[in-house]
């Protein structure tokens, strides 16, 4: 197996497409640590950039073996769950370096990326962070044994990446709706008004509240797998990471500026989707959070590595 | 005599299409064995089964004495090399880091590939990338491909197909070279039957998924009938003297005849004058591989 992944190392390092893809991360991971370094938080769209970037990387070079060349090393030998294990621990690594060269950018640029948190959380959000970049290439390296042509795994890993980013606001939006709505009726001018069940206080007359099923609200088992896919999304935990670590980021002053925007009674302060943390302590939900990111990273690890080894098992080579 | 391969009963069905029909093959040590077939006869099939990349529903087969069903036959697969239906390479990378490559997943890392480039030649070709390269030069390097880490066994799925008449004799030499001075046993499908039997000393003819006969070249040659070409101004006359001298022959048309037995040629012009015939011109050939493969299976070449 040490063979197959030296001889997978050695095509990552002699293929032009790391050197760009290479050039290319370095220059997301420097405005993603100047980003953080400009107090503006953690940049969703250059996580994005950085997985679009990584998934052709890692489909060209991995589709390259899995959809024919693997072929010399059957011949020779090699065990197909040792050629799929040996391409995916490549990728492993090849994502690793880029990983610790965005945490080596932030340290040089000085960004706080990491510093700034309190020792557990910082290891926490870092391994969550590892983490969500292995389960996004096992998926990649899945795409790679699934599809016959190169073309159709680079395209099948760059939509994924997409696809997650819109499921993860679409899947928000669904379980955001409340089960009822409530309007109120007024008895001066018969107004509904009606914001959530935020109510805004128009005219001098008796409210009457009335309930109403929202018919958008998705309950039940659906509710259920909806919930689990939402957090199963990879985009679903950087933009809870965000959270988390926007209060670290952020100046003093920002954070004063921010937390006089809501304050407790406030409507929006209750609502946790809404409400974003401006205080620098770890609440319950937090960790929570940040065991259950990790259980769901390893969850889609698991099962994309199952299931493309699988494929590639009973896979045949033309 | 000692056998690399053996095979018994190795069968393979795709629904109710037998690719691959009870076929025992026996592939001696240090032979250039040819397999012989029309296109669906199951060649490529077989190759592949022996070569893992598909599995056999029925049968076994050795590899070096050791059984398919023998875990240990992994280690006898270091052994071989192989090119079937068309040569894996990676397109981004040169001939040499292709090499490399395979080296490198062989477990050879001080693996120098200028040599292997020089015996096929392709060691001018730089830093041209294999996806740039001609067909013929790719034909070529997945031919180094195989060749990679000094295997006992090549399989070589129409290692001539796409190449110049050049290649083609570059190809035969080297193959005849490296069967002769490393004796590398080769395994080889080609429906060039002419060019096939200038380097094979085995034949495995298939049709329908079946063996239908295992015979060395030796033996082959033997078994070809001798066969004279006649010119004649009437095959009408030759049909009556060649009856009269009791000889098998065939008719091709008004002028040509086939004689397949030798004769004493002034008793035929004897013959022929006393019937007004005049006898033009006399060839004698030899009977090819494609005769006898289509006396075998019947039906065109086209393998």
């Amino acid at each position: 197996m040490l063979k197959l992944i030296r001889s997978a190392l050695y095509r990552y390092m002699h293929s032009r497409f790391l050197y760009v893809s290479a050039a290319l991360l370095t220059v997301s991971a420097v405005i993603f640590a100047l980003y953080i370094r400009n107090r503006n938080g953690l940049s969703l769209y250059t996580f994005l950039a950085q997985n679009v970037i990584l998934s052709i990387l890692i489909s060209i070079t991995v589709s390259g073996e899995f959809c024919g060349c693997a072929k010399n090393k059957i011949i020779c030998g090699s065990g197909r769950m040792q050629i799929f294990f040996s391409e995916l621990l490549s990728a492993y690594i090849v994502v690793s370096a880029f990983f610790f060269i965005n945490i080596a950018l932030s340290a040089v640029l000085n960004t706080g990326f990491v510093s700034r948190l309190p020792g557990l959380l910082a290891f926490e959000v870092a391994a969550g962070f590892y983490l969500i970049n292995l389960s996004l290439c096992s998926v990649f390296v899945f795409f790679s044994a699934v599809s016959g042509r190169k073309v159709l795994s680079v395209v099948l890993s760059v939509i994924f990446v997409f696809v997650s980013v819109i499921a993860n606001g679409i899947t928000e939006d669904l379980l955001r709706q409340p089960e009822y709505l409530i309007f109120y009726v007024s008895d001066k001018e018969n107004e509904h008004i009606s914001e959530n069940g935020i109510i805004y206080e128009q005219d001098s007359g008796n409210l009457t509240e009335i309930k109403q099923k929202n018919p958008e609200y998705i309950g039940g088992a659906a509710r259920a797998i909806i919930l689990q896919l939402y957090k199963a999304n990879p985009f679903y935990d950087i933009t809870q990471y965000q959270n988390i670590l926007t209060p670290y980021i952020y100046s003093d002053e920002k954070i004063e500026e921010l937390s006089s925007v809501y304050s407790p009674g406030d409507p929006g302060y209750d609502n946790p989707t809404y409400r974003m943390r401006f205080v620098r302590e770890e609440t319950e939900e937090e960790q929570r959070f940040l065991y259950e990111a990790l259980l769901y990273s390893l969850a889609v690890l698991v099962l994309s590595i199952t299931a493309g080894a699988l494929v590639f098992q009973k896979k045949k080579f033309n | 005599m000692e056998y690399v391969i053996t095979s018994s009963a190795l069968s393979k069905k795709y629904g109710k299409h037998k690719a691959v029909d009870e076929a025992d093959i026996n592939v001696p040590s240090g032979s250039v064995y040819g397999i012989i077939g029309k296109n669906g006869a199951g060649k490529t099939t077989l190759m592949r089964i022996l070569c893992d990349l598909q599995r056999a529903d029925g049968g076994e087969y050795t590899l070096f004495g050791v059984s398919s069903d023998d875990k240990k036959i992994k280690n006898e697969r270091k052994r071989i090399g192989a090119m079937i239906e068309k040569p894996m390479l990676y397109p981004d990378m040169t001939a040499k880091e292709n090499l490399r490559i395979q080296a490198e997943a062989l477990g050879l890392p001080s693996f120098d590939p200028e040599e292997l480039l020089k015996l096929v030649g392709l060691e001018n070709t730089g830093r041209k990338t294999a996806g740039r390269f001609s067909f013929g030069m790719k034909q070529r390097l997945g031919i180094a491909l195989a060749l990679v880490g000094s295997p006992d066994i090549v399989f070589l799925d129409e290692p001539v197909n796409g190449l110049d008449p050049q290649g083609i004799v570059e190809i035969r030499e080297l193959i005849l070279r490296l069967n002769r001075e490393q004796n590398i046993t080769f395994v080889i499908s080609s429906h060039f039957l002419d060019e096939l039997s200038k380097i094979a000393t085995d034949y495995c003819i298939m049709d329908s998924g079946r063996v239908v006969r295992q015979i060395n070249a030796n033996q082959l040659q033997s078994s070809f009938r001798k066969c004279f070409e006649l010119t004649v101004t009437d095959t009408k006359a030759l049909s009556v003297a060649l009856d009269k001298m009791g000889l098998p022959y065939e008719i091709k048309d008004e002028k040509h005849a086939a004689i397949y037995e030798e004769f004493k040629i002034s008793e035929l012009v004897s013959n022929l004058s006393a019937s007004g015939c005049e006898l033009l011109t006399v060839r004698e050939v030899d009977e090819s591989l494609e005769t006898y493969f289509l006396e075998l299976t019947g039906g065109e070449i086209n393998a």
